[in-house]
């Protein structure tokens, strides 16, 4: 494994570099971290879309691509998301090594990436106001276009059903209703105050010299720093007492049945968690999983049904892709499967499986040019920043025992079904 | 063995084909953790016509059969299904089936050799029982389900029907749920024993691996003996030059118009493999001269709110069918086309420029070198190329010495509006 290096550029601004030379790709990330509010969504997300199509010195968007293929096709991605209840924009760049192609292209893309996040187009005051209400209408496009996805869309349905009246179903592209009232303007203050205010994390991965690269970055990313806002812990715990069934008709061919449980495990319970890591992945982290091979194979039942777990919020989500009319049966042996798990009906051949699928993984991700950034940055906002041998080790240690602990407060919160 | 080292892009390949016909590939990767290989098999969903092995009369097997196959290879004698084994030994499996071809592959951190063996091993024992072929009708049929629910995929694949009138390449995949359950073990034998030859497949290995120990545990280990000198004689209605129709529109529980537009090439069997890419990746780069962001016509179109986000898509070239798609959303899709059509028109009437090529040449030898960062994509590429007779490693030469007169060449005789189609799926009201 690399050696990542940590430096503090400024106030609230850290720059990680991940030297890495099997690579032939460098990648510059850098995000801006809020807690995630239902007032801010709508501006963060028109923000990134307005930083992205044009700067000072790159005033359209035909510019700002001419200039990405002319530093050989390097690619960039700019959005928001969410972690957690942490709101993220990120910036996301693509470049080859300048080896290959005997040029200067990480120092231009730099100054490039500078130029796009600290010097955006300003007119009278007003952030690109040309292209606001474009803008405006293509974020509104963004946001209707989330129901074209059935299998995403249900997923995202069931969250907010279950997360009411918590920050986190708070949807991080923003609402329709808010995009009238916002003028450049205010858009302009609003990036003031982002920039000055939010934690950034600024990581370089690739084959670069690494001096150098801390130099040119200690040079360009200068910004103006306010009072860093202080990010807040999510809500994890929750007694249910009653199950939410909510069914939602669009004329589908396929029902997508998602189950949301409250799983009432810390991140921070590094034991527990990674228990409860393995026992998802015995539910429904593969073909070596329960749901895979009970439900999927011994059923013929549907095509899919797997698991995924939000660390922060301590959210557990089954989703499966089944007939319309199966929804009892399906849901009474999606139920048994858990059941199973409560009660400890694990053998240790799931237990192994599930360990060498998450150790497997786990260690791949760092074949590619964005995995160790990733894992670092990830492991860096939840504050945990565990090595990954030592999260390998926690895997190791999993037993039979501390996998039904990690379990026996996962509750169902809601039934989310999409026909 | 025997080996290409190519400078530029600082790889080495490693190659050679084995007594029974099948061909290992392997390109080192110092440094990566985990071990990829993938091993291929000529036969996709196009192919549902021809001469099984051993018979003389050309059969007409089930629409998805290749991918049911594909699913049905996971089925072991001992009731177990491949994947088990994997799961032990802590490597990630998967397989799938394209228009052209099947991969069954894994990747593995640990194991790699058991993993190999086990990959090579459970592709040459096939399984089919009327009960375990039905059993799989149900799974199969979700999966079809799935697709007939997602738009982007309905949107993609009525444009190559408006495109193609026989050609096999506009039925889906997977097939239909009426004619997956219609397929038997015998059907699936008789594919399984044409196609399923050695001297029909490929293995591509990517990693960190020794070459020596590498190719000793193939060739101890494919251990399957065919008749592979005869040719597998395939059959493909023949296809008109022209379009099948000039539009389809389908309802869908959408936010706003998604399009496809297809333009249709008609690829000659005599041209030579080496010509064949110039040829794609010339039609690439011009598609990117029309269609990128950094393009007049992007502009044009974004500026005026006719489209919200960029155009994407490229030239396909397979070996007997090739044809461009550019996709997007816009609430005046039939509007979109016309401007592009009559772009188009200007650029022929005016010219490309020659800034406008450099510059996209020069993206795409960034992006070309870039994506030798992913073992995946090395070797599903290196295959895909492997199966038309391209090494892919000459890619990046014949790209370096395109001239702007070959793309120039290809605004003349490609992306004409006559061989040109519309998909459009619009929301339901």
């Amino acid at each position: 494994m690399t050696k990542i290096n940590l430096i503090n550029l400024d106030k609230g601004v850290m720059l990680g570099l991940i030297k890495n030379k099997k690579f032939k790709s460098n990648l510059i990330s850098i995000y801006f971290e809020r807690n995630i509010k239902k007032e801010e969504a709508t501006k963060i997300s028109l923000l990134s879309n307005l930083l992205s199509i044009g700067s000072e010195k790159y005033p359209s968007m035909k510019d700002i691509s001419i200039k990405l293929d002319d530093l050989y096709g390097m690619t960039m991605n700019v959005g928001v998301s969410k972690h957690g209840e942490k709101s993220l924009m990120y910036f996301k760049f693509l470049s080859i090594a300048d080896k290959y192609v005997d040029s200067n292209v990480f120092e231009d893309s730099i100054d490039f990436i500078y130029d796009l996040i600290g010097n955006p187009l300003i007119v009278d005051n007003g952030l690109n106001p040309k292209k606001l209400d474009l803008e405006k209408e293509n974020l509104k496009v963004e946001i209707e276009s989330l129901i074209n996805d059935k299998r995403s869309y249900a997923n995202i349905q069931c969250v907010n059903n279950m997360c009411e009246n918590e920050n986190y179903s708070v949807n991080h592209l923003g609402y329709i209703e808010d995009l009238e009232y916002i003028s450049s303007e205010e858009m302009y203050e609003f990036y003031l105050e982002f920039i000055k205010t939010s934690k950034i994390f600024i990581f370089i991965e690739g084959d670069f010299d690494s001096n150098r690269v801390e130099q040119i970055c200690k040079d360009r990313f200068v910004f103006q720093r306010g009072n860093i806002v202080e990010i807040k812990r999510e809500e994890y715990k929750k007694e249910i007492e009653k199950i939410k069934y909510i069914k939602e008709d669009m004329g589908n061919i396929q029902g997508k049945l998602v189950i949301g449980y409250r799983n009432n495990v810390a991140y921070e319970d590094y034991c527990r968690y990674y228990s409860l890591l393995v026992a998802n992945s015995i539910l429904g982290g593969g073909p070596h999983s329960k749901l895979f091979n009970n439900v999927r194979e011994k059923e013929s039942m549907c095509y899919y049904a797997s698991t995924s777990l939000e660390k922060c919020k301590g959210i557990l989500l089954i989703n499966s892709g089944i007939e319309i009319d199966s929804y009892d049966r399906a849901l009474e042996l999606i139920r048994k499967e858990v059941d199973d798990l409560k009660t400890g009906n694990i053998s240790e051949i799931e237990i192994d499986n599930a360990k060498s699928s998450i150790i497997n993984a786990l260690k791949s991700s760092y074949d590619s040019v964005s995995g160790e950034s990733e894992f670092v940055f990830n492991q860096y906002i939840s504050g945990t920043n565990l090595s990954l041998d030592e999260i390998l080790g926690f895997i190791e240690s999993v037993d039979k025992e501390s996998i039904v602990d990690s379990v026996k407060k996962l509750e169902e919160d809601t039934v989310y079904f999409l026909k | 063995m025997k080996k290409i080292f190519n400078e530029t892009i600082n790889e080495i390949l490693y190659y050679d084909t084995f007594e029974n016909g099948l061909e290992l590939y392997f390109m080192p990767k110092r440094g990566f953790e985990s071990k990829y290989a993938v091993l291929g098999v000529d036969f996709g969903s196009n192919d549902l016509e021809f001469i099984p092995i051993n018979e003389k009369e050309k059969i007409r097997v089930s629409d998805g059969i290749a991918h049911f196959l594909e699913h049905k290879m996971f089925e072991q004698p001992d009731e177990s299904n491949a994947f088990d084994e994997f799961s032990k030994f802590g490597a990630s499996a998967n397989a799938f089936t394209s228009f052209t071809m099947t991969a069954y592959l894994f990747s593995a951190t640990e194991n790699f050799y058991p993993s190999l063996r086990h990959l090579i091993n459970y592709v040459q024992t096939p399984y089919y029982t009327e009960e375990n072929v039905n059993k799989e009708k149900g799974i199969i049929a979700q999966e079809i389900n799935m697709y007939r629910d997602d738009p982007e995929w309905n949107v993609y694949m009525n444009c190559l029907k408006a495109m193609y009138a026989s050609h096999h390449t506009s039925i889906d995949i997977a097939g239909s749920v009426e004619s997956i359950n219609k397929i038997t073990p015998e059907e699936l034998y008789k594919c399984y024993n044409t196609f399923y030859n050695p001297a029909n497949m490929k293995l591509f290995v990517v990693g960190d691996l020794d070459e020596d120990e590498l190719f000793n545990c193939v060739r101890e280990n494919n251990n399957l003996e065919r008749d592979f000198e005869k040719e597998i004689k395939r059959f493909m209605p023949s296809e008109q030059d022209g379009i099948n129709t000039y539009r389809i529109e389908e309802k869908f529980a959408v936010s706003m118009p998604l399009f496809y537009i297809g333009y249709k090439d008609n690829p000659k069997d005599s041209e030579k493999t080496l010509d064949r890419l110039k040829k794609e990746i010339s039609t690439d780069i011009l598609f990117d001269i029309i269609f990128s962001e950094s393009g007049d016509l992007h502009s044009q179109l974004y500026d005026s709110g006719l489209i919200t986000g960029s155009i994407y898509g490229g030239y396909l070239s397979q070996k007997d069918y090739s044809y461009a798609l550019a996709s997007g959303s816009s609430n005046q899709p039939d509007l979109v086309k016309e401007k592009i059509d009559q772009y188009i028109d200007e650029l022929r009437r005016n010219g490309i420029k020659k800034s406008d090529f450099e510059i996209n040449k020069k993206k795409k030898i960034g992006g070309f070198l870039k994506s030798f960062d992913s073992i995946s994509f090395i070797a599903n590429n290196f295959l895909r190329y492997m199966f038309r007779g391209i090494n892919f490693l000459d890619y990046l030469q014949v790209l370096k010495n395109i001239e702007l007169s070959d793309i120039e060449d290809r605004l003349d005789n490609f992306f004409l509006k006559e061989k040109s189609v519309i998909s459009i799926v619009s929301p339901k009201k």
